[in-house]
């Protein structure tokens, strides 16, 4: 009797996992590659077949952000279904990613097949062989070049991807820049604009000075008080124990005051004015006063924010103004299941000091951050075939405007003309025409190798004035001898 | 001879894996730590170094901080739970209604996992959205920023550690107070002696060896507290709950000073090992007084 | 558990112990090479710190070598 029962239990077990899987195996299936055509596909099947990848599976490491997300929801299955590739695609916090990856390659395990490579790392990984170099491979594998891949297509973003000789190491998946959001219902409001000119004695507009900037800040700071609302004047990325308040500070504030390059000289690579750096410089230590001198117009939850919080305070309609990643700005602007102020959010530049705007203008200077990142190929990876295939699957012009609608970034001159993306750019006040025009105004991190040493030695300073325990002069001045002390310790400058 | 062999044969096992897991690792951060070796310096590969690394660090101020932070944590945290869990093991040995739904309420902070706890109390006073800081504010004024006031974090970081590990100094002298001999107790409340006298010169002398040994269990997990408080406050503000633990891996992972770091963490097996030691020491003599 | 008159079970409890060195703990050779190390690497750290500026590493290694035979024979 209970074998009997033993043996149907066992039957149902069977049959109900034997229709799980072929529910999943079905799921990608019935999701025939929305953005290739028939023709195409059989080119896929064809070179999947002749690298003999059908059937295996990639695996990659990404950070969690819109554009990684809709690369593993829509772009890994479709992929699938053309190939029969299969490919996982971890998404984690930034940090984990980081630490994974480099881990991975640093021991040569070969776990990623792909790994999420943001500009400002790129020197790191290339100063130690970690990645594959692209242009070659294709060259050596001229079956597996895809018609519809080139490296052409791509913007000058692909540049930060390329070693000495040209070559490139990363196929752009993400591009966009950290950009100076507001809101427009607010700054729009005619009873509020008159509140502000009688209280200033000028008109409330979008900041172009800092000095405006922080006037603004005061304004709808004071104005939340008084209406009892929830309602702050910026927001600042000031988590006090996360590599994410540094950056903004050296990123994204630093350079409008017209201190680059983390204010490290890259000649002699010294940081102290002493020795001809500019990290405690006095335009150093006036934006990071000016920038801590913020927190008291932000929400509370600013001392533990990272980018994703950011992001999340001005979706939640608790900030006037901000520098907000750009990756968020379409979905801030339009996704009204995340976001309370669909249709309110307005895109300007940052403020700048006086020269700062020419500076950028000729080249010599930039007023803000352009980030992005690209996924590379690791030496270690037992894959690069199938690998390279899913690499030119991403990199096709017929999938960018899709994937620049969810995440809000463009890697491609011609996705800034596709339909879809011109629909999205008029709900958010014209964000992707902004990066187009004005992108050049930005610029990604300097091309340090030593970046997230130097980083680590650096940002205890920049906690310690965020919460008081420093003041801005001090905490600029320590952390420049503190860089110079490590530069040396890693071999840079004497 | 033949029963020693045979002792030998049935630690081999137990021996061997313990070499694979413990000893090489270890050997292996011994030699790396004799080396500069950072994949993102401008010298690739390991660099010969000594005992630079050690020289290095008994200079650096930030090891040597969150070293006496840690202490000071350590310190702190065990000696409230210690005080609190007698406290609440001597009322739960006697009856009272309610005492078995007590009991197991009280215990469930124990079965989570500490990165589970960090979450929960992350939550929990998150402002704008968390509990903790709305009615600290509400009721009493005080502007609880986590990421701000490094005071607050610091105290934040301990409670969390009391709210989680109490229970189990709790439940481990229950075990002690339920096993000691009655007698002596009685017979000393027919002397005449009062409560604290009997406290002071029979409890605390019977409870010895179980109150070193909680000591000596809790102090070690103190000592190496990394996940609910990175998950907390990640170490900050600034680099106020910036424990050894969080520290190292800062050094290795983030920073990738494999050398440095190897090094460090060396030197706090060392300064675990030594109380360890004294620890173990004073367990023994108290086990030899008793004899 | 002994009789007290039997003086046959009551005085064979010889330890092979050493008369008690200067340790103020009760110890065995292992006890004493493992105190040795401590002490060498506890020295060794506070001299690199406090001492090194005026008197080379060797110093320290030596004192504690000395140290060492000295804990191990007497201690």
């Amino acid at each position: 009797m209970f074998k009997h029962k033993l043996t149907v239990m066992l039957g149902i077990l069977v049959l109900f996992s034997m229709v799980l899987s072929g529910c999943a195996a079905a799921v990608p299936a019935a999701q025939p590659a929305a953005p290739a055509a028939e023709g195409e596909a059989s080119w896929w099947k064809t070179a999947s077949q002749s690298a003999s990848c059908e059937g295996v599976t990639i695996r990659g490491i990404s950070e969690s952000t819109p554009p990684s997300n809709f690369a593993r929801e829509t772009l890994a299955p479709a992929f699938q279904a053309e190939t029969g590739i299969t490919v996982e695609l971890e998404t984690t916090s930034w940090d984990e990613m980081y630490n994974k990856a480099i881990n991975d390659m640093q021991a040569g395990t070969g776990i990623y097949d792909f790994v999420y490579i943001e500009q400002d790392i790129i020197y790191q990984y290339l100063a130690n062989n970690y990645l594959v170099n692209l242009t070659q491979l294709l060259a050596d594998n001229p079956n597996l070049a895809s018609p519809d891949f080139d490296f052409a297509k791509f913007t000058s973003f692909i540049d930060n991807f390329k070693d000495a000789d040209g070559n490139i190491y990363g196929v752009p998946m993400e591009a966009f820049v950290k950009i100076y959001l507001y809101r427009l219902d607010l700054f729009n409001d005619p009873a509020i604009q008159e509140a502000f000119a009688a209280e200033y004695g000028y008109d409330l507009a979008p900041a172009t000075t800092h000095q405006q900037y922080q006037d603004n800040a005061t304004f709808f700071t004071q104005y939340g008080t008084d209406n009892g609302l929830e309602l702050w004047g910026t927001t600042v990325q000031g988590n006090t124990g996360h590599a994410s308040s540094f950056y903004e500070f050296f990123e994204s504030i630093a350079p409008t005051f017209g201190v680059y390059n983390w204010g490290i000289n890259s000649e002699n690579w010294k940081a102290t004015v002493e020795n001809g750096g500019g990290m405690n410089s006095d335009a150093a230590k006036e934006a990071l006063a000016f920038w801590v001198g913020l927190l008291q117009y932000a929400p509370p939850e600013a001392t533990q924010s990272t980018w994703d919080e950011v992001a999340a305070s001005f979706a939640a309609g608790r900030a006037a103004q901000g520098w907000v990643y750009g990756e968020n700005a379409a979905w801030i602007a339009t996704d009204p299941d995340r976001s309370k102020v669909v249709g309110n959010v307005g895109v300007a530049l940052p403020p700048v000091s006086e020269g700062v705007m020419e500076a950028a203008a000729d080249g010599s200077g930039y007023i803000g951050y352009y980030d992005g990142g690209s996924f590379g190929l690791p030496v270690s990876s037992k894959n690069q075939q199938c690998t390279l295939l899913w690499l030119e699957y991403i990199g096709q012009e017929s999938v960018q405007a899709d994937w620049a609608v969810a995440g809000s970034r463009i890697v491609m001159e011609s996705t800034y003309d596709d339909p879809k993306v011109q629909e999205v750019d008029a709900k958010t006040d014209n964000y992707y025409t902004l990066m187009k025009d004005e992108g050049p105004l930005f610029r990604g991190a300097p091309p340090f190798p030593f970046h997230s040493a130097l980083r680590e030695v650096v940002q205890p300073f920049i906690w310690k004035a965020l919460s008081g325990e420093l003041t801005a002069a001090d905490a600029l001045d320590q952390a420049a001898a503190a860089a110079d002390a490590e530069l040396v310790n890693l071999g840079y400058g004497q | 001879m033949r029963s020693n062999r045979m002792g030998w044969a049935l630690l081999a096992p137990t021996l061997a894996i313990l070499a694979v897991v413990g000893f090489l690792p270890f050997l292996y951060v011994l030699y790396v730590g004799l080396f500069d070796w950072n994949p993102f310096s401008n010298q690739l590969g390991m660099q010969w170094a000594a005992v630079n690394n050690y020289r290095r660090l008994v200079f650096d101020g930030a090891f040597l901080d969150s070293l006496w932070r840690t202490g000071l944590f350590a310190f702190v945290s065990v000696s409230i739970e210690l005080s609190l869990g007698f406290l609440l093991a001597q009322t739960l040995v006697k009856n009272f209604p309610g005492r078995t739904v007590f009991r197991t309420l009280y215990v469930l902070p124990l079965v989570m996992a500490p990165i589970a706890v960090g979450a929960t109390w992350r939550l929990l006073t998150i402002p704008g959205f968390g509990p903790i800081p709305y009615f600290l504010d509400k009721w009493f004024g005080i502007d609880y920023r986590l990421g701000t006031f490094a005071d607050q974090a610091f105290l934040t970081v301990v409670l969390m550690d009391v709210w989680h590990w109490t229970p189990f100094v709790t439940l481990t002298l229950l075990a002690g107070l339920t096993a000691m001999p009655k007698e002596p107790l009685e017979q000393a409340q027919v002397d005449g002696a009062n409560r604290w006298q009997v406290f002071r010169y029979l409890t605390i002398p019977m409870m010895m060896p179980v109150l070193l040994t909680v000591i000596f269990i809790r102090l070690m997990d103190a000592l190496r507290v990394v996940d609910e408080v990175f998950m907390l406050t990640s170490g900050g503000p600034g680099t106020a709950t910036q424990f050894i633990g969080i520290h190292i891996y800062r050094v290795v992972v983030p920073k990738t000073d494999y050398g440095y770091g190897s090094a460090m963490s060396l030197l706090v097996l060392y300064f675990t090992i030594v109380l360890c030691w004294l620890l173990f020491i004073a367990l023994a003599q108290v086990g030899k007084q008793r004899e | 558990m002994a009789e007290p008159g039997n003086p046959k079970l009551v005085a064979p409890v010889q330890h092979k112990t050493r008369p008690r060195g200067f340790l103020p703990i009760e110890t065995n050779r292992f006890d004493r090479i493992f105190i040795s190390v401590i002490a060498w690497i506890g020295i060794s750290l506070l001299w690199m710190r406090f001492l090194e500026s005026w008197i080379p590493l060797w110093g320290a290694t030596v004192l504690c070598l000395l140290l060492a035979i000295l804990i191990v024979r007497k201690g």
